[in-house]
């Protein structure tokens, strides 16, 4: 991660020349690495506390455990 | 195959420096917005790469890789409707959901009994929404939850609740929804619901978002029921909209740019107290805010701006690390009752910094009637953002790049202490701060097992407060995490009141046990502290703690309101224990009293003197520990 007075570089890569069509073409290697960047942050349940930013710790529960889901 | 090459995305250094400083970012954020397009790809192919190997993960629907070619095909024909759909934000909350029980089989954790394949299948509701908006003619099954298919940007349609599954096909245009044994609906039918979309214009500056109400993944933690609003309640939401959307573009048109550029959907919760509204944003979900009715269209306004710093800043985390969060360290946020890891205090920081910015201006357009309470807010949020973001410079747990963000930060904010509040308002906002810190301090800080036992031995035989407890010894105090609400804010809310309202406040005055019924967690006592009667509220205080204490209750409230009775908080020894390092008042009390005969329940004032005289006469409400407090397990004290 580069950072030069113009800018930073990021630890995300640049998909903005790329769709859902194309995801596939995209470089093996680069890709793997920002795969499991992102799948290990969203996968993170400590990371799952962070950020989530509430005006209070618990004023959201979880629909699940209040409203049984009549799917199963 | 090595494919196209792979540059990642660039910040640039002016861009940073303007997000950092929270205004006047627009260009910030349209970068952040593009940069949010390429996480989401990433999410949403996460899912598919996860679960494709697990075919019967999503029966009895068709397979993952049928609905992917469907979004395929829709992107191929119109790419801007198919992009439209998947950035919305509450897909990036179904992508962390599904992929956490992917990976982590969360079922056991949450309790849900729904099944994986309703998860997954919200892939095929985005497909299908995508076609649909494409033309396509197609036919596929996806999941229905409570009653509702809901296709993202297009609409939802309910069902009797013991329908799982419903078959969506589109047809030269016609779209139809199939469910048991021929049985159809479609857009044209009473049961179908289109989104509600609002748009609020002023100044040039136009504002569309949605307000998501049956979307399970709108509450941006798991999932939540639908809850659909009735045609007032979207009457209320758009009217306010429009008067909050009217007064940011008129005051502070920089932040009006940068909300109208993320800002995508609203899910709505019912209103809470006054003043105390519920918000929240996720940085799964950039661009998506959950809302409690407002209680007027300042408090909307201010609620946009706190959930839009949220919104830039967790797109700028997924671009750059800037916390080294260690999942065993917890700090002060003095906007939350539970003590935060570093990650959280950051995002806190960095919204409240633009509440206190809001304030800022907002207190310069105030009508009189609204000056006080504008400017209250302003002195309130500017000093309780400082103390975390030096709390923030002063921890090891931040990078070079965050660091460089929160200097910024912190810079901008320091800057505020410049300008003028009338002295009511900002002796109010210090007395809040205080009456925070120390209700935070009582509450979650625990001494360890050798502090404790000397502690309740020196009361127990009235020695003098042993002082080498106030050493700064690491892991002497740790941080009990508690995720319950703990109404840390009851006082601050009846200051509002009383700031917003004088008459009305004078009439809760004259009748002060009817204001339980107005702010949870606000006893008589704190009535009369509010309006300046400190004997009143310190005889108040005495009276609910010999009826807590004799209930074996070791609650804070009253304890830390006592010592708000003494007018300076030094002068009394009690106050200097009771505002400034309260934890040891509570941990004594645990310690003795609690389960103890009557016998043992000790005088209030008697308790927190004695703790008080072992303190240095001038003492302040110490600094929080460079690295946070150590986690402690409430199940291991």
């Amino acid at each position: 991660m580069d950072s030069t007075p113009a800018g930073i570089e990021s630890e995300m890569l640049d998909l903005s020349t790329v769709d859902v069509s194309t995801l596939g073409m995209v470089d093996d290697v680069a890709m793997a690495a920002a795969m499991a960047r992102v799948r290990n942050r969203l996968a993170d349940l400590e990371g799952s506390i962070s950020d989530y930013s509430g005006s209070v710790s618990s004023e959201v529960p979880a629909a699940d455990r209040q409203t049984k889901d009549p799917i199963g | 195959m090595t494919g196209r090459a792979a540059a990642r995305h660039t910040i640039a250094a002016d861009n940073f420096q303007a997000l950092a400083t929270g205004t006047e970012d627009h260009r910030g954020v349209v970068a952040l917005c593009g940069s949010e397009r390429s996480w989401r790809l990433l999410a949403i192919h996460n899912i598919v790469d996860v679960a494709k190997p697990h075919p019967e993960a999503v029966r009895p629907l068709p397979s993952v890789d049928t609905a992917w070619q469907l979004l395929v095909r829709a992107h191929q024909v119109n790419p801007d409707t198919t992009e439209d759909v998947l950035n919305q934000p509450q897909v990036g909350v179904w992508a962390s959901h599904t992929l956490r029980r992917l990976v982590h089989d969360t079922t056991a954790d949450t309790g849900t009994a729904t099944p994986l394949w309703a998860d997954l299948g919200y892939l095929h509701c985005l497909a299908v929404a995508a076609a649909v908006r494409a033309g396509l003619s197609f036919e596929l099954d996806v999941p229905a939850r409570y009653g509702f298919a809901v296709l993202p940007t297009v609409g939802s349609a309910s069902f009797p609740p013991h329908y799982d599954r419903v078959r969506v096909a589109a047809r030269d245009g016609i779209v139809t929804i199939s469910y048991g044994i021929g049985q159809r609906t479609g857009p044209s039918d009473p049961g179908w619901h289109r989104p509600i979309q609002l748009t609020a214009a002023s100044g040039g500056i136009v504002l569309r978002l949605e307000v998501v109400d049956r979307d399970v993944y709108r509450n941006l933690r798991g999932t939540a029921a639908p809850a659909p609003l009735d045609a007032d309640q979207v009457h209320r939401w758009e009217a306010l909209l429009q008067r909050a959307w009217e007064l940011l573009v008129r005051e502070q048109p920089g932040r009006a740019r940068s909300i109208a550029a993320t800002l995508r959907t609203i899910a709505p919760l019912p209103a809470g107290q006054r003043f105390r509204p519920l918000s929240a944003s996720g940085t799964e979900a950039f661009g998506g805010a959950l809302l409690s009715e407002p209680d007027d269209a300042i408090q909307l306004a201010a609620t946009l701006v706190h959930e839009s710093q949220h919104h830039k800043l967790g797109a700028l985390t997924h671009l750059l690390t800037l916390v080294r969060a260690d999942s065993n360290r917890r700090f002060y946020a003095p906007w939350r009752d539970d003590p935060r890891p570093v990650g959280g205090l950051l995002q806190g920081s960095y919204a409240f910094a633009g509440v206190a910015d809001f304030w800022r201006i907002r207190r310069l357009h105030a009508l009189a009637g609204d000056a006080d309470l504008a400017a209250f807010e302003f002195a309130l949020w500017r000093r309780q953002t400082r103390h975390a973001l030096r709390e923030l410079l002063g921890s090891d747990q931040l990078t070079d790049h965050g660091r460089r963000f929160v200097e910024i930060l912190h810079d901008t904010v320091a800057g505020f202490r410049a300008e003028p509040v009338p002295t009511g308002p900002q002796r109010a906002a210090d007395r809040m701060t205080v009456d925070h810190r120390a209700l935070w301090r009582a509450r979650n800080l625990r001494l360890d097992a050798a502090a404790r036992a000397e502690l309740a031995a020196a009361w127990a035989a009235r020695r003098p407060f042993p002082t080498w407890l106030l050493d700064a010894r690491p892991g002497r105090l740790a941080a009990l995490p508690r995720p319950d609400r703990a109404w840390f804010d009851a006082r601050a809310v009846l200051t509002r009141h009383r700031l917003a309202d004088p008459a009305g406040f004078d009439r809760l005055a004259a009748d002060p046990d009817a204001v339980t019924d107005l702010v949870t967690g606000a006893t008589a006592a704190d009535v009369a502290l509010v309006s300046g009667d400190s004997g009143q509220a310190r005889a108040g205080y005495l009276r609910q703690l010999t009826a807590e204490l004799a209930a074996g209750s070791t609650a804070v409230h009253s304890w830390v309101g006592l010592g708000l009775t003494w007018p300076d908080e030094s002068t009394h020894p009690a106050a200097r224990a009771l505002l400034h390092r309260p934890e040891l008042v509570m941990e004594t009390l645990r310690q003795t009293a609690l389960g103890a005969t009557p016998v043992d329940i000790p005088d209030p004032v008697e308790l927190a003197a004695w703790v008080g005289a072992g303190l240095p006469a001038d003492a302040d409400q110490p600094a929080d520990p460079a690295a946070g407090w150590p986690v402690l397990d409430q199940a291991h004290r």
